[in-house]
Parts: C-alpha cells; structure tokens; sequence
C-alpha cells in the first residue's frame, strides 16, 4: 500500500464538530436526548439548481422516492419543521467559530452571508442546509510540515437517520439545527498517520474551547482521497482517529485497483443493458432468499456482462470486490444488491444447475459474466440498470462514499455539483467585528499541556488533552484526585469502550461525584461505572451501598485492620475496592505507633 | 490606496480578484451594495468585502452567458398587463377545454435566482409544466400573468382587473380558474371575487405557497396540483386551496368568504372561520373528498358579474384605551368596519368610570354624519352579538351594522366596499351587510372541532 502513497496522494480533511450552545437558527437547545413528541410526513422534491439545470446529485435523488417522515421532539420548534423563518443566528456560536479560526491563523470575511446548501435526501426538512463562510486562508504547523487550512464555515446539523426502508425514510429532528464548526484543510496532507495528526489536533483545539459537544457523533471526520489516476471522493463519517491512516490507505488501494480494472475494461468495451428474466429458473431454489423473494412476488433478473469473468470478483479493498462495489449501487435504488458469477453461488444455495441454466438463458460464454438482482419489477429494473451505467463509466468516480467499521468503504451518493449554494435571504448578512477579532486570544495547546503537566504525569496529560472529556476534567479535577480523575476519563473509559460499553456524560459524572464525595475508592470506580450502566434508574449511591462497594472509613477501616493483623497486604488482597491504598498504610502505621 | 468604488466596467458575474493585503479572494462580481463587494467564490459561498479593505481588484474573465440564461434573468411573460381584457390563448387543442392559470404575483409563482437570491416572478406555461410535470396529467392548461407584486401591494382595483380577467377566461370556455396568489392578503381577494361573480359556472380557486419555490419542501407544489384538481372539479365556487396541516398529504378547499390566514408562517396557515372547508384534497391519489354542500357547476349557466367596488373604507381594530380622536379620523370614509371585542364591542362606559375613554360618542358622530359603521368580531371565530351586554345595546341604538353576523373583519371590510360601490341609503346597507352573499354570514353557529 506504501507505493500509493509516495505518488501523488492528495488527502484532505473536513472536520464538522457540534457546538453545544444552542440551536444556530432558533432558541431550542442543542441537547439530543430529550423526548419525541410526535411525527410529520413530508415530500421533497428536487429542483433546479442556480443555472437551471438539474444539479448531478440532486437528479440522483430524483430517481428515487422522496417520502420522509420526521420525529419531532421536544428541542424542536417550527423553525426546524420548516414551518418558520430562521431566528437570528446564535451569537455564542459565532463567537466559538471566530475563536477557532483566529487559532488556525485565518483570516475572518468581512461580511458573513448565509447560504442555503441543497440537500435533498431529506435530512434537512426544508431541503437545504444553512452554512455560511466565517474565514479562510489558515494554517497549522505538524510534524510533516504546515497544512493550509481553506475554510472554517459554521453550519447547521443535519438530522439523524432513524430508519431506512424502501420507500419512506424516517429522520429525527431533535439534532437538526445544531452549530457545527466545519473546517477543511487544502489537500496537502501526504498521508495517513498526518491525516490522523491534522484531526487530532484540529479536535483538540476546538475542545479546547469548552464549548464543543460531547458524546457519539459530536465530532466527524469526512476524508477527500484523490491519487492521480483517479477522482477526489469524499469518505464521510469517519469518527475514530484510529481509522483514518486505514482509511486513506485502503482508498488509495480501491482508486489504484478501479484503474487497473479500468484499463481491462476499456480494451473489452462496455455492456449491453439487456435484461433477461430468469426468475422461471429459480423456482425450485434451495437459496433461501432467492426462494422468499420470489414467494413474495418480487422477480430475478440478469444481465450477461460479456468478457468480465473473472473481473468482477477482483479485490479492490480489503474484503471488498469490484462485484461489491456495484452492488452499492444496486442497493441504493432498493433492491437487496446484486450477485455476480465471479462469486461462489452454490455458497448462496443455489444449484450447478441453476447457474448454468441462468448461463444458457443469457447466452454467457465462459469468459462471460452474469450478474443477477432479485426484486421488484420496476426496482430490480432499475438497480441493474445502474449497475450497467457504473460498468459503462470505468474508473474512479467522484463521489461521497461511507466508512465502514474496518477501514475499507461504500458508495454512498454522487459528489455534489457546486452549484448548490445560494444565499439564504430570511437572515441579513453579518459584519463581523474586526477589532474584536483582532483581540480574541488564541487558543493555547502548548500552554494547556504545560499546565496539565502540573497536575499529570507527561503521558496522563497528553491522553486528557485529546480526549473529548477534557472539560469534565475541569470540573472534577479539583474535587478529587486529578490523577484518578484523568485515569478514569482516558484509560477506564477506553478499556470499557473497547468492551463495548457506552458511557453517558451524565453516568461518568454521577460516578465522579460519588468518588469526589469520598463514598467510593479509586479502584471501585470502574465497578460503580458498570453497575450505573446496569441500573440507569436507580439511585447509584444506594445500589453501590448493596452492592458492598462503598469505601471502608474510620471505625470501620480500623477493625478491617485489626482483623487482619495489620497486613497490608491482606487487607488489599480482601477490600480492594473499598479502601485507598494509602489510607490503610497511613492507618497501620498510626495503629502500630 | 483601499479602493472607494468598483469599476463600472464591472458587470454582475465577472470573474474577478480581490487583493486584501495578504488574503485574495476570488470569484463572480455579484454586486457592490453599502460599501462592500459582494462575491461568489470559487467553492460556492457567497461572502461580502468591504471596499476599505480591498487593496486591488483584478478582473480575471468577463462574464459569458450562460446557456441556460433564460433561468437567471427570465423574460417575465411578455403578455403581463398588456392585451388587456382578451383571453389567455387557448391551449395547443384549440378547444377551449382547458384551466385557465392567472398570476398576481406572490410566493407561488416566483423563482429565486440563485447568484444573488434574489425573487423575480415567472409565469409561463412551458416553465410550469417543466417545474410540475404532474399538471399534464390533469387537464390542459394555458396561463397568463395579470400582475406581478406582492399581495400586500393589491388594492380594490387589483380585484377589480383580476374579476376581469377571469369574466374573460370563463367567456373564453375554460374548464375552471386558478389564481395563483400572494399569501398575506389572498382571503381579501378571494372574498372579493366571491362577492363580484357570483353563479359562477366554473370553478375559481386561489391557491399560494408558504414556503418558497428554491427549497425541495416547497408546498407549491402540492398546493397547486390541488388546486388544479379542485379547478377541474364540480365545485363552481370562489375557492382558496392550501394545505391542510403541516404534512405533505392534503390540501384544504376553503369558501373564498370563510377563510381567514390564520398564520405568519406555517404551510397551513389558512384555517376555515365559522363553518367547514368545501372539501378535503387529496392531490397524490387525485382524490376530493366533500366536507360540506357547495355550488354545484353546470347549476348556473350565466355569470353574474359584478365588480363595482368603493375603496373609501376603512378597518378600526378596538383596543383598550384606543384614543376617541381616532375613530374621528373616520370622518372622510364612506364607510368603516370595527373589529370590536368580544361580542363586538368599543368602549361606551355605561357606569362612567373616571378613567374609561369611551368612543361610541365618536362612533355615533360619524353615523350621524352618514359613515356606515359595521361591527365584526376581533376574536375571529364566533358571532357578533350586540344584544348581551350593555355596550353592544348601545352600539346597536346608534345604527351600528353587523348584529348577528359571523363574518370575518376582513370579509365584512371587502364586502362593505362591495356593497358600498351600489348603495350609499343606510337602510340598504344594513339589510345587505346582515343578508347572506356570497356564504359569508351562516345562519346556525356549528360546532366544528379541528
């Protein structure tokens, strides 16, 4: 993978992160967990773009139905509903955007106008997105030289997906209208490790704020790839830093193998879009989905993809197929994907039989390939004709495309046109201040570690820094033991995480009360947080108290001390997680004098 | 030297360069407004520059035009205002059997143009069927822009032409009239129109969006598919079609004399005052569902037209502590409506409380002086009642119109015009005001739930 990134890998960030102040455009508050209070249906529809035209990836939407229904909850009011004018924009997020642009040494536009940019697949009930350019031509030094930073735009959330199915989508509202700061840099990063740098830093600075939301999917990374024998795609969604060299690493791999097929392709030409039933064939399938499909009435159909054996099975990312690849497509239009030839059907249960008799139907030489789709007429239609259109344009394509957990990714939508942006007339242009810019003091990483470094060993205060909980750390760090508080923040949470154990904000404060209370010891701490996982409702102090883990005191250490003849040892070995350590020591020896 | 104009050499979309000490900005001349150049970037945002900060500016490419130019300046319909009095042409069949499409302005028939965002109208019958496809599958249509201006600008004389022009449709055969309309002042003209033709043959529907036409939530469209379903329909009536609620399924088909705007911003702003919608819309399944008895086409064979109007009226809305010298200011009117409150009253001060600052006096001065003064309720739903308290009995003995009426202060203020551009006899007036038009006053008060 190392050769792709040595000629001309170009990467590009874009970091979105979630203000938690208010809502951008109206008053409602920027918190995600209150309660839905009840639904809307809506439609959209695609309309024509600044020249007229239909932009490319709002026609693509077009194609499909455009049935949404949105939850509404309680932090939404008629402004997110598209059912009001947008209110004045939130000046405290202004404010947190300008601070972090100073710090990326940009330079703020005079005159803010806010725009409207189109989207369509519904996650913005009026259609478009607001977002307005608040500064540009920055930059940040790294290891491996200074990154440009383009753009540092504040911009509306969209709202959350809640469920996809066929032909109507539900959304939830509750997050639409949130500030997000969205910073991109010039494409000068030259790999993956400074690409996971660039993010860390660019996170960490803005944390460093204390206004940044907390919690999954407060902060994402989209990453635009582009090697030169292929296109810039934008990868979205990215939310481990961990993933990001991955990320880079397996597109440059997927661009240069879609370029090596390319080349194949274009000496065999395109295929024929020639669609042939062949759900007669499979009647008596032993494939269980095909079977179910066809008892439902939905159809098999296939297209012959003449000379492409053998290329459609070609690995273009690590457990990804040039095959998987169209099936993408093929999903997106609502049918359950393609199957192709290259794969091993018989592992799908269906018969040598079968798949030569399919082969016959299709007049399929053995250097031939079929491709197969099960589903609606008119779905299953439209699916394999995509499919064909992708065959029929070899090569990388623009566009978004998703992470996926192991670092390979998926087709998501065509890049959006750049015509999508005009401006959004209901709210008068900001001037911005330039002398109050002038005085905002940037934000201080160097001088936040120093200061860290005072209460933390190098390592503790390096991992507080970059974690999303350095805010909680102020707030408890002086009711407690700093060290413990950090500890618990970075490493215990970590290690759950790993175990898959989510932890709420609200959780990991109630457990850190409880410890800054002295009710528990440092070592029950990772205890208590799993039984607050367990017993959400209940009152943590009392389940602790049930659950023997409250920390031994006084009268009570004393006689554990005594009981076990003043060993140390002992008494940790038997009351680990109810006594500190130092406490016993300071005891036996107060004890023994 | 910062610079202290731009050129005049350069023109909207010029590709330009904007040096600002260190920082360059680049991208299309939009235009130059209190002090700032307003540029669209390469990367698509919109951003102003203040001239004091501009060092330079460089012109890079001049603007071309663009193939789809029609879309960015469009020619406003070449028939708006002129070739008054003759009909839209008739559609490509020449039959005549085709919905007449009349713009006056408003949301519904604007288009944005996206440089700047700025709102121009359209009208056109190729750009709508391009913009709502779905139209062909309903009727033929042919369209025609009357005026292009906001709905606030419309005064009685706007209703007057706009009666016109829909005479001229229905003379010319057409299956039924939209009028796409502004949505601020839409219950006003559609009253008035219910008040000038009246046996219409053929229905005449308003229809408007709240939402505009740049954004994929629009309810333009909706709202006139509806409305072309209820053109085409048997409902020979003067109609307002909106939303029904804020889901995109149904349209509400209002009386034009019933319908008050009820909202500044929600898609169903429009609510039905005092009795129930006409129908219930369903513009996917092309679907009309009856919610109350109307005037059925084909039931009245002549049009009965008429579009005197006297625009020498005004609208008092009562208040606590509105000052006597105000209602004074009435004295030039032919006529006024008071929005009263409650039942339908002003301050009259039966017990001569100290502070009170009753008006009736004022009132009953210009009824003396041959002001007819109307009586409507500011609360909107209900009935006027001057017979309950003390100051309804006393407005009632000076000659205040309107007891018993459960109309709307916008209704009664277009239909006191209406009856004033042919009457001036007080004892006419009443009995025109008090008697049922054109479904403004019902008789029984229904009890109609949500």
């Amino acid at each position: 993978m190392a050769e792709h990134t040595v000629s001309g890998l170009k990467v590009g960030l874009e970091i979105h992160q979630r203000i938690g102040s208010g809502k951008l455009f109206c008053r409602c508050a920027a918190s995600i967990d209150t309660k839905k209070i009840s639904t809307i249906k809506r439609l959209m529809h695609p309309v024509k773009s600044e020249f007229g035209e239909w932009d490319r990836s709002a026609r693509f939407e077009q194609s499909r139905d455009l049935n949404f229904t949105y939850e509404i909850y309680e932090n939404n009011c008629l402004v997110e509903l598209d059912e009001e004018p947008p209110h004045e924009l939130d000046a405290d997020a202004l404010k947190v955007c300008l601070w972090v642009a100073k710090s990326l040494n940009c330079k703020p536009v005079d005159i803010v106008q806010v725009m409207r940019k189109q989207v369509l697949d519904g996650s913005c009930v009026s259609g478009f997105q607001r977002t307005m350019l608040i500064a540009t031509d920055g930059y940040i030094e790294t290891s491996k030289g200074r990154v440009a930073i383009q753009t540092v735009c504040l911009e509306e959330e969209s709202s959350g997906i809640v469920e996809k199915s066929g032909e109507a989508t539900i959304y939830r509202l509750d997050r639409l209208g949130i500030p997000l700061i969205e910073i991109a840099t010039s494409p000068d990063i030259k790999d993956g490790g400074q690409a996971r740098e660039v993010a860390e830093y660019l996170g960490m600075l803005i944390r460093l704020t204390g206004k940044a939301q907390r919690g999954i999917g407060s902060i994402r990374q989209d990453v635009n790839i582009s090697i030169p024998e292929g296109a810039r795609v934008e990868i979205k969604g990215t939310q481990e830093l961990e993933l990001i060299p991955t990320l880079v690493d397996n597109e440059a791999t997927r661009q240069h193998a879609m370029a090596e097929i390319a080349k194949k392709q274009r000496k065999i030409g395109g295929i024929v879009p020639l669609i042939t039933d062949v759900s007669d064939i499979l009647t008596q399938t032993a494939c269980k989905f095909a079977a179910k499909a066809l008892a439902e009435g939905k159809f098999a159909i296939a297209i012959k993809a003449k000379e492409y054996a053998g290329l459609l099975g070609t690995e273009i990312q690590p457990e990804r197929r040039f095959g998987t690849e169209l099936s993408d497509y093929a999903k997106f239009y609502g049918t359950t994907g393609i199957l192709h030839s290259d794969e091993n059907l018989v592992k799908y249960g269906f018969s040598e039989n079968e798949i030569a008799e399919i082969r016959r139907r299709l007049d399929c030489l053995e250097r031939d390939a079929f491709i197969l789709t099960l589903g609606t007429q008119k779905n299953a239609a439209l699916a394999l004709e995509k499919v064909v259109e992708r065959i029929n344009q070899p090569g990388v394509l623009e566009e978004t495309r998703r992470a996926l957990p192991n670092g390979s990714n998926s087709f998501l939508r065509p890049l959006p046109g750049k015509a999508r942006l005009y401006p959004e007339t209901d709210v008068y242009p900001i001037v911005i201040d330039k002398k109050t810019y002038a005085k905002l003091k940037k934000l201080d990483l160097d001088g936040e570690k120093a200061k860290l470094a005072k209460l933390l060993s190098h390592d503790l205060a390096g991992k507080i820094i970059r974690s999303p909980y350095l805010q909680l750390f102020y707030e408890y760090h002086k009711k407690a033991n700093p060290v413990t508080v950090a500890t618990t923040l970075t490493d215990t949470v970590v290690a759950l995480r790993r175990k898959g154990v989510q932890l709420s904000e609200e959780l990991m404060r109630a457990v850190l009360v409880l410890y800054g209370e002295g009710k528990i010891s440092q070592y029950a701490i990772p205890e208590v947080l799993k039984l607050a996982l367990t017993y959400p409702s209940a009152s943590l102090e009392e389940k602790v108290k049930e659950k023997g883990l409250t920390i031994l005191l006084n009268d009570e250490l004393k006689k554990v001390v005594r009981q076990n003849e003043f060993n140390l040892g002992k008494i940790m070995s038997q009351y680990r997680l109810r006594v500190e350590a130092e406490d016993v020591k300071k005891l036996i020896e107060r004890l023994k004098n | 030297m910062p610079l202290d104009k731009v050129p005049e050499t350069i023109v909207e979309k010029d590709i330009i360069r904007l040096v600002c000490g260190e920082t360059r900005y680049e991208g299309a001349f939009i235009q130059c407004k209190n002090g700032a150049v307003i540029l669209k970037l390469s990367n698509g945002y919109n951003t102003g520059i203040l001239l004091s900060h501009i060092d330079n500016l460089q012109l890079i490419e001049k603007a071309i035009e663009h193939n789809s130019a029609r879309a960015i300046h469009p020619q406003v319909n070449s028939k708006k205002n002129g070739e008054k009095g003759k009909p839209a042409p008739k559609d490509a069949a020449g039959n005549g059997n085709s919905i007449s499409i009349l713009s006056s302005g408003g949301t519904i028939s604007s288009r944005v143009e996206y440089t700047t965002g700025a709102v121009f109208p359209v009208l056109d019958v190729d750009e709508l069927l391009s913009e709502f496809p779905e139209i062909a599958q309903i009727s033929p249509i042919r369209a025609k822009s009357v005026f292009s201006i906001l709905s606030e600008d419309l005064t009685p004389k706007h209703w007057q032409v706009l009666a016109e022009e829909i005479r001229e449709e229905i003379k010319s055969g057409c299956t039924g009239v939209v009028i796409l309309h502004g949505t601020d002042t839409m219950h006003y003209t559609s009253a008035a129109l219910s008040f000038m033709l009246q046996k219409l043959p053929v229905p005449v529907v308003l229809v408007g969006a709240q939402r505009s036409p740049d954004r994929g939530s629009s309810d333009n469209r909706q709202n006139l598919i509806s409305a072309l379903l209820a053109a085409k329909s048997d409902i020979a009536t003067v109609s307002l079609c909106m939303h029904s609620t804020v889901n995109d399924d149904s349209c509400l088909l209002h009386l034009g004399t019933k319908v008050r705007k009820l909202h500044s911003s929600r898609r169903d702003a429009f609510k039905s005052v005092n009795r129930l919608p006409i129908a219930k819309i369903f513009p996917k399944e092309k679907r009309i569902e009856p919610l109350s008895s109307y005037d059925k086409r084909g039931n009245s064979p002549e049009l009965e037209f008429d579009n005197k109007i006297n625009g020498n009226v005004g609208l008092l809305y009562a208040h606590p502590g509105i000052k006597p010298q105000l209602v004074d200011k009435f004295a030039d009117y032919d006529g006024i409506v008071v929005a009263g409150t409650g039942f339908g009253h002003v301050s009259t001060n039966p017990s001569n409380d100290k502070l009170a600052l009753p008006v009736i006096g004022n009132l009953k001065a210009l009824i003396d002086s041959d002001v007819k003064v109307v009586m409507a309720p500011q609360t909107i739903f209900g009935r006027v009642n001057l017979n309950v308290y003390s100051a309804g009995r006393l407005l009632k003995e000076i000659g205040v119109i309107g007891d018993g009426c459960d109309f709307t202060p916008e209704t009664a203020l277009v239909k006191l015009m209406w009856v004033l551009g042919h009457e001036k006899k007080y004892a006419k007036v009443k009995k025109e005001m008090e008697t049922n038009i054109a479904g403004e006053i019902t008789e029984r008060s229904l009890l109609i739930d949500e």
